[in-house]
């Protein structure tokens, strides 16, 4: 039993994690060189060491136990997100973290994802499908309180990712397809209100403006007009592409100008221009796939996307390789925490979305980000590992609640009564 | 139990984020790569132009007559200031708690005053500054002026601590270190003013009025943008990013002793910027040859004009939707000329003389220089460099001390006049001198607004004025040429009767009544009816054409490199007039003796004929010896038809004009005069103008025998007989101690 549970330990899993988390060391010692954060990547491997116990807790734990921990685990990650708004530290007009000896800072946010993943798949697990309206005021509600405790911290990025976790998780569930897109729908002509409301921050409104707008578009629309003798449209536009890069575009204009001129191989670890010359912001942390787009270029970022794909398939094969519904949610849960925050945070380097302070999972530095994600990891492998074991258990709560187990006919997910 | 297939679904929803993402990455490095790389390049990469030093003009021995120093301006830049410097820190950190700008000698002299308001701070006291930004900005300051590059552990601390803390404690300890630095800066500036000359707390009052310009500028910028007070700190700040980069003048001009430490170290005072220029010097001492010389002035606006059409093309180019392979030609083109050759508005041009003349070869090429700098500004490394080609510099045949000695004869006379050297055989013009002796000043106030050229600002050697006839001087050149031709025979005599000659209301007059006369005594007393009827048997044509093989009513080209390639002089030079068109008995007679039809000559056209008589051979004079390695070309000169015996007789009877008993520039004819003891063949002139006083010329070479000199001098509106006015100045000017080796030469009769 025990080999058999050897074996089912999801080695793939572990390896690209592996694989990720030396590609992240490798960049940010990439980044860091020369400048006073040099030698970070040391902090980073530190990390590492801190995030491996969750790791382990989190792959070796009991699926059962994690499940009926998940809700004080909650309520303690609320109570330090609220505690964090109050006695944590600010920086850059933010206030996320909780400062420790050393000069280490715990951001509780990043923590509390594993938390919320394991806390919704409990609500969801013994619950009907969430396929009517009335189904999914729980789910929201309990992703209702830190989402707006992070977005008061601010951090919007983060708190969206709970949107994420929460929005793939029903869809595994099993909510109705079309109450996606009409949430889609909603969310595209709610955005030019969100631009207006108090809700966000002047410098987050100014970042969502700057992503609307392209600097290659703008300069071939400031030549035209020029071409064209429209010299006073040219100068508008000219600057506008100045204002943009100088002020709230700042940071997703360097991050494209250096992926850009990474080109097809990029110009070697380490050799960046931009990133050597420190021309990008945050390049160690949120921004560090730029640093891999100008010095591994399409190749190396493509792989890295690729990567991050292969990461989510292989988690999402854990979770359609168990019958254990709350092994299923987490597994997913931990899918989507990744894969969406890793490509939100690429398709925001990549001015595909407005800059919002998100890290690159396993590549970005930060101790908090690499704890969650190992944890996120962890969990995913602790519901590949006892798939066997689980088994039984699984049988069992699965007779409790035979009721509600949906069941699959023409395409269609119903809850068939028994 | 959860289906597969929406798992399945996450999966796919995973692989088509994915694929957009690579998508995207497709877009920005392989479609777009050529775009990013450029703008890559732009944000990392500063270029500027090196100055060109302008070639110095230098006479023959090397001495300068116009150089260009190495300069430095001075620029100000307050945002490097309140960034870089302990004073800017204090100084904002004062603005950011009160709203006020303190006066940055106030910061330099009493940092202490600053530190007061600063240090007593208490936490509660800062909690109360509105709004949150302008807090934080003070708690930025405050940590710069401790040394530290984040404010973020002062912010942690005013957040937790109690109410009546101070607002920074450590700030009471580091208070003496933060004072001496400031003093330190000080110091900086107080040298700096004593090396530029300035008074005490000039520099630092530039400075504040430049913040002062800054902040105007700002407050109008937020006045335009209406009713922003909830926002107002904002925005100001934002404004002041934007301005206070803006570098405003300091100074300029400034030695480089000065701004040495600058250079070397520019965080020795962050703020003050020196920038290498160049400024055209003339010799301090006197106005050597400032008219012939000219002097430099900032571009025209033609000239500038050029540089923005070539701008306005470049635009043009750069906008179109495809550029072609000549159009990527044309650009590269452009863009060199715009960076190295085009005039910029600091530009030095050649205004007036040889600077406007050899513009083109003195100002040289500007440099490039593009660097890759950081994110701070600190270069990296170079990128490109392409040195500045400074001007050529041109050696002029002149002497300057001779000039000098020559000018400031002239100048003490009492008439205006001129005098030029000439050395043999090429004609080289050691001394090409004007009087009145003006200076640069003068000309530019002044100008030549009066079109009788009554203002006497004109180069009289050879400038656009209105030169005298050449009068007697031509008698040698007539003689030697007729005889030379068979047209006089040397022992012939012609007959003088003073008044009686030509018709009766205009009768030719002669000064003596020298009865039956021969060339040679007619040459030495001057006499004119011997000419004049001489010139009734020449004719006009026969007289027109030795005048003009003797070089009269042509430019000399002087100034020019090369004759083939004239080149236009600033003012530019005179040909002198022949007038062909009043003919008949009296105008031939007089102008056997260098009148009527020959209306004006200059002196350098005289002082060449002169050398042509005594090499028998027109060689032009020329003034420019080499211009960088391009060394002058120049015609062997046109042969006269003078046999040597001729030239002889004509020298012969040159020589006596300044000997007794009738030399008509012979000792004792003024006081003090006395030329005797001189090799000299000279002629006297005294050419008679309508309404005016007559004028006075004297004009030869020397040594009589081996000619190694030839000149002019004249002397304008004397009323006097041209050896009574000019032969005593001829006398000064080769007896003054710096012409000695000239005056030796003069006296021995032969070579030194």
């Amino acid at each position: 039993m025990r080999v058999r549970g050897f074996k089912k330990i999801p080695w793939s899993v572990i390896l690209l994690t592996s694989v990720l988390v030396a590609t992240g060391v490798a960049f940010i010692r990439s980044s860091t060189m020369g400048t006073a954060l040099e030698g970070w990547h040391r902090r980073q491997i530190l990390s590492v060491v801190m995030g491996l116990p969750l790791f382990l807790l989190a792959a070796a734990l009991p699926s059962r136990f994690l499940a009926r921990s998940a809700t004080p685990l909650y309520v303690l990650t609320l109570i330090a997100l609220a505690l964090v708004l109050v006695v944590g530290v600010e920086i850059n007009h933010a206030r996320r973290w909780f400062a420790g000896p050393g000069g280490f800072l715990l951001q509780p946010s990043e923590l509390a994802k594993p938390v919320f993943v394991l806390a919704l798949a409990r609500y969801l697990e013994f619950r009907p499908e969430p396929n009517q309206w009335h189904r999914l005021i729980g789910p929201l509600l309990l992703m209702l309180p830190p989402f707006l405790l992070i977005q008061a911290e601010p951090d919007l990025g983060t708190a969206m990712m709970f949107a994420a976790i929460l929005a793939g998780m029903l869809y595994t569930a099993g909510t109705r397809r079309w109450y996606f897109g009409a949430g889609l729908l909603g969310a595209l002509v709610l955005f030019p209100l969100l631009l207006s409301s108090p809700l966000l921050k002047d410098y987050q409104k100014e970042r969502i403006r700057a992503f609307q707008l392209s600097v290659p578009a703008m300069t071939a629309q400031a030549k035209e007009a020029r071409h064209r003798g429209d010299t006073s449209e040219a100068v508008r536009v000219e600057q506008q592409v100045r204002d943009l890069k100088r002020k709230s575009g700042y940071q997703s204009y360097f991050a494209q100008v250096s992926i850009g001129s990474g080109g097809w191989f990029g110009q070697g670890v380490g050799q960046g221009p931009q990133n050597r010359l420190k021309y990008l912001p945050e390049r160690h942390n949120d921004f560090v796939f730029a640093v891999v787009g100008e010095e591994a270029g399409l190749m190396g970022s493509s792989l890295l996307i690729a990567g991050f794909f292969l990461l989510g398939a292989l988690l999402l094969r854990i979770a359609r390789g168990t019958r254990d519904r709350f092994g299923r949610l987490v597994a997913t849960g931990a899918a989507v925490a990744l894969v969406t925050q890793a490509m939100a945070n690429m398709a925001m380097t990549m001015g595909l979305l407005p800059i919002t302070g998100l890290p690159l999972p396993f590549i970005s530095q930060g101790g908090s980000s690499m704890m969650s994600s190992l944890a996120l990891v962890g969990l995913a492998v602790g519901v590949g590992r006892s798939r066997l074991e689980a088994e039984p258990f699984l049988y069992r709560v699965s007779r409790a609640e035979d009721a509600f187990a949906p069941q699959v006919s023409d395409g269609r997910q119903r809850l068939t009564p028994r | 139990m959860i289906g597969d297939g929406r798992i399945r679904e996450i999966r796919w929803m995973f692989l088509l984020i994915g694929g957009v993402l690579i998508g995207r990455l497709v877009q920005l490095q392989v479609v777009e790569h050529d775009f990013w790389s450029t703008e890559a390049v732009k944000a990392r990469s500063r270029s500027w132009t090196t100055p060109s030093r302008r070639g110095s003009i230098v006479d023959t021995k090397g001495r300068e007559l116009a150089s260009s120093e190495s300069v430095y301006d001075l620029q100000f830049r307050f945002g490097d200031f309140r960034k870089g410097t302990q004073a800017g820190r204090l100084m904002l950190a004062q603005y950011l708690l009160s709203g006020e700008r303190v006066r940055i000698g106030d910061v330099l002299s009493t940092p202490t005053r600053v530190l007061e308001h600063l240090v007593p701070l208490t936490v509660a006291e800062y909690r109360s500054i509105e709004p949150r930004q302008r807090r934080l900005d003070l708690c930025t300051y405050v940590s710069w002026l401790r040394g530290k590059e984040s404010s973020s552990e002062l912010i942690e601390f005013l957040n937790h601590a109690p109410p009546d803390e101070l607002f920074c404690r450590p700030l009471v300890e580091e208070w003496n270190a933060i004072a001496d630095t400031v003093s330190v800066e000080a110091h900086f500036v107080q040298e700096l003013e004593l090396r530029l000359g300035w008074q005490p707390g000039e520099l630092t009052q530039r400075m504040d009025e430049a913040i002062e310009w800054i902040d105007e500028r700002v407050l109008i910028a937020l006045a335009k943008r209406g009713d922003v007070e909830d926002r107002a700190f904002e925005i100001e700040r934002e404004l002041h990013r934007e301005y206070d980069y803006r570098p405003r003048m300091a100074a300029r001009n400034v030695p480089h002793n000065a701004v040495f430490e600058l250079m070397v170290d520019p965080q020795r005072f962050a703020g003050l910027v020196p920038l290498e220029a160049t400024r055209r010097v003339y010799p301090e001492e006197d106005e050597t040859c400032a008219l012939l010389i000219g002097w430099v002035g900032g571009p025209s606006e033609e000239l500038l004009e050029q540089s923005r059409r070539h701008q306005s093309r470049l635009d043009t180019l750069l906008v179109k939707p495809e550029i072609g392979h000549e159009d990527a030609r044309e650009m590269t083109v452009l863009r060199e000329a715009i960076r190295e050759t085009d005039y910029r508005a600091e530009d030095e041009v050649g205004r007036f003389g040889l600077e406007a003349t050899y513009e083109d070869l003195l100002r040289g090429r500007r440099g490039y220089r593009k660097v890759e700098t950081d994110r701070l500004g600190q270069v990296v490394r170079v990128l490109e460099e392409v040195p500045a080609t400074p001007g050529m510099d041109v050696v002029l045949t002149l002497d300057r001390r001779w000039q000098q000695v020559a000018e400031t004869i002239l100048d003490q006379q009492a008439w205006t006049g001129s005098f030029v050297l000439l050395e043999l055989p090429e004609a080289r013009i050691r001394v090409l001198a004007s009087s009145p002796r003006l200076t640069r000043d003068d000309i530019r106030q002044h100008g030549f607004a009066d079109p009788r050229g009554q203002f006497a600002g004109h180069p009289r050697a050879y400038g656009p004025y209105f030169p005298p006839p050449p009068g007697s001087v031509v008698k040698p050149l007539v003689a030697a040429m007729a005889i030379s031709q068979g047209v006089l025979d040397p022992d012939e005599t012609l007959f003088c009767n003073q008044n009686r000659l030509g018709p009766d209301n205009h009768p030719v007059r002669c000064l003596g009544n020298h009865q039956d006369v021969r060339v040679g005594p007619a040459i030495t007393k001057s006499c004119n009816h011997f000419f004049a009827r001489l010139a009734i048997r020449l004719g006009y044509e026969q007289l027109f054409h030795w005048m003009e093989d003797f070089g009269f009513g042509r430019s000399t080209g002087f100034a020019s490199l090369d004759l083939q390639e004239p080149r236009r002089l600033f003012p530019p030079e005179v040909p002198g007039t022949m007038n062909q068109r009043e003919r008949g008995e009296r105008n031939l007679m007089v102008f056997g003796f260098g009148q009527g039809a020959i209306d004006d000559v200059t002196p350098l056209q005289v002082a060449a004929s002169m050398a042509a008589l005594a090499q028998r051979r027109y060689v032009p004079p020329v003034l420019v010896e080499r211009i960088g390695e391009r060394k002058t070309v120049r015609s062997e000169g046109d042969p006269l038809e003078i046999t040597p015996e001729v030239w002889e007789q004509v020298v012969e009877s040159m020589r006596q004009v300044t000997l007794p008993p009738d030399g008509t520039a012979m000792p004792g004819r003024q006081e003090g005069l006395d030329l005797s003891g001189y090799d000299l063949a000279t002629k006297t002139g005294t050419p008679q103008i309508q309404d005016q006083e007559d004028s006075s010329w004297i004009a030869g070479f020397f040594p009589s025998k081996a000619p190694k000199y030839a000149f002019a001098l004249l002397q304008e509106h004397t009323g006097l007989h041209g050896g009574d006015a000019c032969a005593p100045v001829l006398q000064q000017i080769l007896q003054s101690p710096p012409m000695h080796d000239l005056e030796q030469l003069a006296r021995r009769g032969d070579p030194p």
